[in-house]
């Protein structure tokens, strides 16, 4: 399994910033070139949901469980069809703000590499992805 | 996983975006096309709520955040021109705050 992980610091409480993080249908308006969320069925832990990236023409859809639920200080699901991924989200207070920190775990298929043109090419997307991310929660919550 | 190579989906509305003018992004525009015009203003205003961004229905449109901006909407039956304009808020929420409300307006 590869993992990439990145943090960033809030400038608020981790209770303004974990509804954001728990709610599935919100996860399109901050992560970069993820198009819907569909049939979400249940809440909080064991909730699932369909999910379609879309990235220039190429979707990639599938479907996702929580797995993970602490409020406000973790948030995880995993994807549950096709590529096996576990996206992990975690709270922890710093000097007054929160510590958002992302960690996503993957598993590259060989088959799919040649449409990536290499593992470090494919870590590298999904490391500025998991940065924008983090960094795009920062956007929406201070502002 | 599937993985679709579909540079055009017939299940989603097409979307010509207009250029706009300026070095600082504060106004978009595009023009949709349809069948029946949606309920622009149920599509909008829960793209918004899902922001987190408080919205308020006037005669064109939608205020966004007691000041921070506008979406309006006008057309006919089978297109929609939409301006969005946001002069509140940072350079990276206003992009994202416009980024969801194109998705909603393509894939909703």
């Amino acid at each position: 399994m590869q993992s990439v992980s990145e943090s960033v610091v809030v400038d608020k409480p981790a209770e303004e910033i974990f509804p954001l993080l728990a709610d599935p249908e919100r996860a399109v308006t901050f992560i970069p070139g993820l198009n819907k969320i569909d049939n979400v069925s249940g809440r909080d832990l064991g909730a699932s949901w369909d999910y379609e990236f879309d990235w220039h023409g190429w979707k990639v859809s599938g479907r996702s469980e929580c797995i993970g639920f602490q409020m406000p200080s973790l948030y995880q699901f995993k994807t549950v069809t096709g590529n096996p991924s576990t996206w992990t989200y975690r709270c922890e207070g710093s000097g007054g703000g929160t510590k958002l920190t992302l960690t996503v775990e993957y598993e590259v298929p060989q088959n799919q590499l040649a449409r990536f043109a290499s593992e470090a090419v494919l870590k590298k997307m999904n490391q500025n992805v998991a940065r924008a991310l983090v960094h795009n929660l920062k956007a929406l919550v201070e502002d | 996983m599937p993985v679709r190579f579909r540079p055009w989906d017939p299940s989603r509305r097409f979307l010509c975006p207009l250029p706009t003018l300026g070095p600082s992004r504060t106004r978009w525009r595009w023009i949709a096309l349809h069948g029946e015009p949606p309920s622009w203003r149920v599509l909008f205003g829960r793209a918004l709520a899902l922001l987190g961004v408080e919205a308020a229905p006037v005669p064109d449109g939608l205020a966004i955040a007691s000041g921070a901006g506008r979406i309006a909407w006008r057309g006919g039956r089978r297109w929609t021109l939409v301006t969005l304009e946001l002069t509140g808020f940072s350079a990276r929420k206003r992009a994202l705050v416009a980024t969801a409300l194109v998705k909603v307006a393509r894939n909703s």
